[in-house]
């Protein structure tokens, strides 16, 4: 036997002993996680080991491991055009409606695929955006891996063998298609640091030993399960099944949906102009297993209603339905409450790194380390049970969720992707004192109307917008009294009013030009609200 | 003074209104002032160009002012882009005003009428010019557009103006685009002067921000109404200036547009995005032949061709004829679709609650 012979069997050797040492200590970790499941979410950018990072931490965990290219090689088999939509998704000029289904198809496919997996055992899932897929999940850790672009441009340079300046701008326009891919599907930046727990940079560490490091973070009890957790984790499996149901069965599968469930409640939305798919939603969603009970709404658009006790027999609930009703909106509550320790209520701001915000979806998405029960009756504490069935009983449920903490918490919580034609903001910050409550109020209204972009109005300040009665009369009857006023002076003095117009002095045509720059924005703020009054009152804005 | 009929007739007012209504329907439902509709609308009933479009800008300047405050508080106006543009938009305004009410009127030999018929086929020309563009281009993008995956426009031609990076290069923050600050003024002089000429700013401001920009629709559709308010103002104030605005037209215009508009906007939630791309295409297009048939009159009154008088009243009847049903059907397919929603709305509110486990025990088969 020579003296290489000998090595090269010492370091097999070596490397069998690694490797049953590593699978042991993964079915200790195992053992030790008893029968808590773990969700770990890894975005990972182009060139940054964020794969190899996440295939070994799996393991390190001894679980199971999936990419974002392998579902969207499932999702091409199931029947989706995966490849279509990611180069429709980087063009600037966004998606038809075609494609907007096709992503709602996906979308909801890679969530029951993934929710699948996590509730038959712990998975890593790495690629651009499964932390965001379980929204209102809060066992799930999120984990961002970035590196220096010397690395990546050097992994570049040594796989694909490209020049330093092509393989730069090979990386930037990765980059760039993935940040579109985030925002079309989501509407926000993929690289704010408040969408993840834990952001790695393996710029100075190796891949393996930052892995091993993570393992110890896994167990904290933060990451490990509830079963309110696995409830929400199953309400989201059973409102993507219900979605592909839906994207797959021939008589509905051209209208667009949004579907919620809730411990087998599943409320599905869909728009005025899909009016013919009513009737067939039932028939498709019944036979998707675990459904109990199937709410079918039409809506054009959503309010978001957020308020801290919800009352339905109260005058905001009055207000928001009957401005619900004229635009044919579904009515989502968002239940703000303060945070258990001190509720200290900051203006937010976008950069503002915050913790993941303890929110729970009325879709089920459900909660923390809590007791079951007190986490489960959050939902149906200060009103929104009674509320949210009113609604149903309405025609206008359209969700529910509760947000505790601070702003940042609540537009962490907030889906972007979800465009709402208003938010009605009630009565918030009921700790504290009238002044600074109004002042909180006032605050919270501007922060969301400068993030989403939205409408947003105070409940009290609903009649005077957006609704009809005595007040809104006296003034519609004055704006047409002045609109008719002002129609009877010109046009019974149309000569004279012509004479001044065209008076050939120097004077009196500048006389002339400043009257009609006063005149014409009076006709037209007089005239204008006397027509929006009368919209208002027959209710058709 | 002989430029303005002292006493408008009744049916002539309701004309006026029912033009405003289809001009602020399709205004609603576009987004855009639908002047394309009014200004040969006017013209057709026998107003003169220049009043046309005097009386028209004004009235875009009221309405502007009191729509642009929505589109402001929903963050969809990026005023530093405006303020570039309003520079050598106020010079174009100021250009075209002067171009039509004193330049082409000091150069036209002969009567009154031979010098309105001057202004009217200047005009008309650069109405039917531009517009023809436009309605074209539409047609074009929503064929192209039915082949493809994507939605929105192109933005081959920005991404080609942007890798030139013509010194100075400004960033816009609300469009977060960042674009040649000789383009901007280009633009701006252009629109401006389209504007004063024809009462059409928004129909070559709001591509122009779009395609050559990159700017978002929602941003170039609020940008261009903030943007109007003042070019509005501007333009106003340089017609009455030169006595060219009647203002009674401009008040019935407003009878009927600020119902219409409001009519529009309701279209545009129950309507398909291609539907209203066409429905637009196909009513710019037809307000481009209706003008076109109205041509040869001026040509005729120029002494430029020899034409019967008497056929005046045919191209004229045919003219206005053609504007009004293609505004009316436009206008219709919009109002039906609003009604059916609205009634479907009433009908049917509802939510459907089923049952599985007790829909199975009802019927055990």
């Amino acid at each position: 036997m020579g003296h290489g012979e000998t090595n090269a069997q010492g370091a097999a050797f070596s490397r069998e002993f690694s490797n049953a040492a590593e699978r042991l200590a993964a079915r200790f970790h195992r053992w030790s996680l008893g029968c808590a499941v773990q969700l770990i979410c890894i975005s990972r950018g182009s060139y940054t080991c964020g794969k190899a990072f996440a295939e070994s931490l799996a393991r390190k965990l001894g679980c199971a491991c999936i990419g974002r290219e392998e579902l969207l090689e499932r999702a091409t088999i199931a029947g989706i055009a995966a490849g279509k939509l990611e180069m429709a998704c980087v063009n600037p000029r966004g998606l038809n409606e075609r494609m907007m289904l096709e992503r709602e198809h996906y979308q909801a496919f890679v969530t029951s695929v993934l929710a699948e997996m996590a509730l038959s055992g712990p998975l890593v899932y790495h690629g651009l955006t499964g932390h965001l897929l379980f929204k209102g999940v809060p066992h799930v850790l999120r984990l961002r891996v970035v590196a220096d672009m010397e690395t990546r441009i050097k992994s570049v340079t040594d796989r694909l063998g490209l020049e330093r300046a092509k393989a730069k701008k090979y990386i930037d326009e990765l980059e760039e298609d993935r940040r579109k891919w985030v925002r079309t599907f989501y509407n926000i930046d993929w690289e704010q640091s408040r969408s993840y727990d834990f952001l790695i940079n393996v710029e100075h560490a190796n891949v393996e030993n930052v892995a091993s490091a993570f393992c110890a973070v896994t167990q904290l009890p933060e990451f490990r399960e509830t079963p309110a957790a696995r409830a929400a984790m199953e309400n989201l499996l059973l409102a993507g099944r219900c979605r592909v149901a839906l994207a797959e069965d021939d008589r509905t599968y051209y209208a667009s949906f949004q579907v919620q469930a809730d411990r087998g409640n599943v409320s599905v939305s869909y728009l005025p102009r899909h009016l013919k798919v009513a009737e067939s939603i039932a028939a498709v969603v019944e036979k998707v297993p675990g459904v109990r009970q199937i709410f079918a709404t039409m809506a054009a658009s959503r309010i978001l209603w957020i308020q801290e006790h919800f009352n339905p027999t109260g005058e905001t609930f009055q207000h928001v339905i009957e401005v619900a009703k004229k635009w044919g909106a579904a009515v989502e509550l968002l239940r703000l409450q303060p945070a258990e320790t001190s509720c200290v209520v900051e203006q937010a701001t976008a950069d503002q790194d915050v913790t993941a915000p303890a929110a729970t979806r009325g879709t089920g998405g459900i909660e923390d380390d809590l007791p079951t029960d007190t986490q489960s009756s959050r939902l149906r504490e200060g009103g929104v049970e009674e509320t949210f069935n009113e609604l149903v009983k309405l025609g206008k449920a359209g969700g529910r969720m509760v947000v505790q903490g601070t702003v940042n918490n609540l537009l962490t919580a907030i889906d972007r992707s979800i465009s709402y034609s208003l938010v009605v903001i009630g009565e918030v910050f009921l700790d504290k004192g009238k002044a600074v409550r109004t002042r909180l109020s006032r605050e919270l209204a501007s922060t969301l109307q400068e993030k989403l972009r939205v409408s947003v109005v105070q409940a009290e300040e609903m009649e005077e917008r957006y609704l009809f009665g005595a007040r809104q009369l006296v003034t519609m009857l004055l704006c047409v009294a002045v609109t008719a006023l002002i129609y009877v002076a010109v046009f019974s003095h149309q000569r004279a009013v012509l004479d001044f117009l065209t008076r050939p002095e120097m004077v009196w045509r500048l006389t002339a030009a400043a009257s009609v720059l006063l005149f014409i924005p009076t006709v037209a703020y007089f005239s204008g609200k006397a027509v929006h009054y009368m919209l208002k009152l027959i209710k058709m804005e | 003074m002989d430029l303005f009929p002292y006493t408008l007739t009744t049916s002539t007012m309701l004309q006026v209104v029912l033009l405003g209504l289809i001009g602020g329907t399709l205004s609603g439902f576009i987004g855009s002032g639908g002047a394309f509709f009014m200004t040969p609308g006017m013209m057709n009933l026998g107003v003169p160009g220049v009043i046309a479009v005097g009386s028209n800008i004004t009235h875009k300047f009221g309405k502007a002012l009191v729509g642009s405050r929505r589109h402001g508080e929903m963050g969809n106006v990026d005023k530093k882009m405006a303020v570039f543009m309003l520079i050598t938009a106020a010079i174009g305004i100021r250009f075209a005003v002067w171009l039509t009410s004193e330049m082409i009127v000091r150069h036209t030999a002969g009567s009154a009428a031979r010098k309105e018929a001057a202004t009217n086929l200047y005009i008309s020309a650069v109405f039917i010019s531009i517009l023809a563009i436009v309605a074209l281009s539409m047609l074009r993008d929503i064929i192209g557009s039915s082949k493809s995956d994507v939605a929105g426009p192109s933005r081959r031609i920005s991404d080609y103006l942007n890798r030139l990076k013509l010194f100075p290069v400004i960033h816009f923050p609300v469009a977060d685009v960042k674009v040649s600050l000789w383009i901007v003024l280009a633009v701006g002089l252009l629109t401006g002067y389209l504007a004063g000429t024809i009462g059409v700013g928004g129909f070559i401001g709001v591509p122009a921000m779009i395609y050559l920009f990159g700017m978002p629709s929602a941003v170039a559709a609020g940008t261009e109404l903030y943007l109007a308010v003042f070019m509005g103002g501007w333009g106003a104030l340089n017609y009455v200036f030169e006595g060219k605005v009647d203002i009674r037209l401009t008040m019935l215009l407003y009878l009927g547009s600020l119902i219409g508009v409001h009519i529009g906007a309701y279209g545009t939630k129950v309507v398909k995005e291609v539907m209203i791309r066409l429905v637009t295409s196909m009513i710019i297009l037809f307000c481009v032949i209706s003008r076109g048939i109205a041509v040869p009159t001026y040509l005729r009154q120029l002494g430029w061709v020899k034409l019967n008088p008497a056929w005046d009243t045919y191209f004229n009847g045919a003219s206005k004829a053609l504007l009004f049903v293609s505004g009316i059907i436009g206008a219709g397919v919009i109002l039906v679709q609003v009604v059916r929603a609205y009634v479907r709305r009433r009908r049917m509110y509802a939510t459907i609650v089923v049952e599985p486990e007790l829909k199975e025990a009802k019927n055990p088969a």
